[in-house]
């Protein structure tokens, strides 16, 4: 049975492309924000803290789903206030959270009664788990991430390219920086869902990476990136089906290609418009 | 004439190194101020105090007769080209466009006023033609009038240039100060250089900077308060005419 024939007949997979496409909005947008303002390690400490919420969640029996939230959102306001004013030890605490976060997840699981196969879920992703109800939230989240970029895309267009003309121009950049990353730990959520925590900093840079270096304007990057990550998702679970391949880590290992690939073409746009 | 900056008794330290002492410092409404001094000297310090950015250790700071903060929208600000990415994906437009934050009266983008604001602003700085090009495309002269013309947009009442010459080869130099001229015809102009003989043919009054602050009424700078300032000899260069240049030891 080909890969169409089967989206045809399986609800898994049908749930499991629509979670692609929906991931690849997000993708596209805050994953631009991540790549232009440089904050791809910033990411990566709150996907990993997230695993902290999620293994706590699960040990209290509830939706690990929210705990991810909770987590996330509260590694994102800590590590903008850590970020806030340069701290010298910035780095370490990043690193620190990132670890820790870990550390508690896999010990609140191991401490959990019961059988359990969800910590590599977590870890690498199961797109195939993903039910209609997680569908319907990450579709929610996806709205608010869009719609606030909508709304405040010239300021955040000013804090990434310039956070101190920003400033200058009457925006309370602080407080934006915190909405940015409460949007970066949104996202990071929506995207466990998909390839799973450890790969999230793969969708979340690649296709932004990729499309900045055809795109001229950050607008154009996150339309490109979100293509990009379309074709990431839906090609990585096509080819995850028909050879039996982790997913996440098929998705994950498409993005890199397709980075190197882009890399290593010459006619990039800045190229061949520079001088 | 009104006093648009006022100086009183402004010092400001870092880790307690002292990087500015005592100054004391009023800049007119119709001035074309040049702040000259050698790297490290605190010009850079002196023009984000001026603009709130810092705090001064001690001493007041007035910018039309309000605390920095709060009067910061009515100033133009020109950074040095190097502290931000120069690989970022914008337009030229786009960038001067973010000059009317704070001022546009739309919620979501900008208005035609701020477009037809923004589109003035990049004829003056000569780089309409440029709009729609990638600023990655520039050279670091036109980058330089990017700047400007976004500082433009502001529609600001005075204009602070920190190191704008620093990108600019000689010849577009001098079209850079006409156009800094025909600005000071209808805003005052702050101007930092560590190039004195560049920066003493255009402007109305210079100071000297190397932690405290020495102004003169009158145009040249001569060559020992230069040395004074630098504290080492230095070989100086005065430009008579752009073309005759004498070394005077």
């Amino acid at each position: 049975m080909t890969f169409f024939d089967a989206i045809a007949q399986h609800a898994f997979l049908q749930h499991a492309l629509v979670g692609g496409v929906l991931a690849s909005i997000t993708c596209g947008i805050v994953g631009s924000f991540v790549v232009v303002r440089r904050i791809g390690y910033l990411a990566g400490g709150i996907a990993h803290a997230v695993l902290g919420g999620m293994g706590i969640a699960f040990f209290l029996g509830k939706a690990p789903l929210s705990g991810a939230l909770i987590s996330a959102l509260l590694a994102a306001v800590l590590i903008s206030f850590v970020t806030r004013r340069g701290h010298q030890q910035e780095d370490t605490i990043i690193s620190a959270l990132w670890a820790v976060g870990m550390a508690t997840g896999i010990l609140f699981i191991a401490k959990t009664p019961g059988y359990n196969v969800d910590l590599m879920s977590y870890l690498f992703g199961n797109v195939l788990m993903i039910s209609h109800q997680d569908l319907w939230l990450i579709a929610g989240l996806d709205g608010c991430i869009v719609l606030f970029s909508l709304l405040f895309f010239k300021q955040l267009l000013a804090l990434c390219y310039d956070p101190e003309f920003a400033t200058l121009r009457g925006i309370h950049v602080d407080t934006l920086n915190t909405l940015l990353l409460c949007m970066v730990a949104i996202t990071v959520v929506i995207l466990i869902q998909i390839v799973g925590l450890i790969l999230v900093i793969a969708l979340l840079t690649l296709p932004a990476a990729t499309a900045r270096l055809y795109a001229a304007t950050l607008l154009g990057m996150m339309f490109l990136a979100t293509l990009i990550g379309l074709g990431i998702t839906t090609g990585g679970l096509a080819l995850s089906y028909t050879y039996n391949l982790p997913t996440g880590a098929t998705m994950a290992l498409l993005s890199g290609l397709c980075y190197l690939l882009a890399i290593m073409l010459p006619s990039r746009q800045f190229r061949t418009t520079q001088g | 004439m009104g006093a648009a900056i006022t100086l009183d008794n402004v010092s400001f330290n870092y880790d307690d190194r002292p990087i500015l002492e005592n100054i004391n410092l009023t800049l007119h409404d119709d001035d074309f101020l040049g702040i000259v001094g050698p790297n490290g000297g605190g010009k850079s310090t002196l023009l984000k105090l001026i603009l709130g950015l810092l705090e001064p250790s001690s001493g007041t700071i007035r910018v039309f007769d309000r605390a920095p903060e709060q009067a910061r929208t009515r100033l133009g600000y020109v950074p040095q080209f190097a502290t931000f990415d120069s690989a970022f994906p914008i337009s030229v437009r786009d960038t001067v466009l973010q000059g009317r934050l704070g001022k546009t009266r739309s919620r979501v983008g900008y208005n035609r006023h701020d477009h037809a604001i923004a589109e003035q602003a990049m004829r003056e700085a000569d780089i309409l033609d440029l709009r729609k090009h990638p600023m990655t495309a520039l050279s670091g002269g036109q980058r330089q009038r990017v700047l400007i013309a976004r500082a433009l947009a502001c529609e600001p009442e005075v204009l602070l240039l920190d190191e704008p010459t620093a990108n600019i080869d000689p010849h577009q130099g001098e079209t850079f100060f006409d156009l800094l001229h025909r600005l000071h015809e209808r805003i005052a102009i702050v101007l930092i250089s560590h190039d004195v003989g560049f920066i003493s043919r255009s402007v109305t009054r210079v100071a000297c900077l190397n932690r405290t602050l020495v102004c003169h009424a009158t145009t040249p700078v001569d060559s020992e308060s230069i040395k004074h300032l630098y504290t080492t000899p230095v070989s100086m260069v005065h430009h008579d005419t752009c073309l005759s240049a004498k070394d005077t030891p």
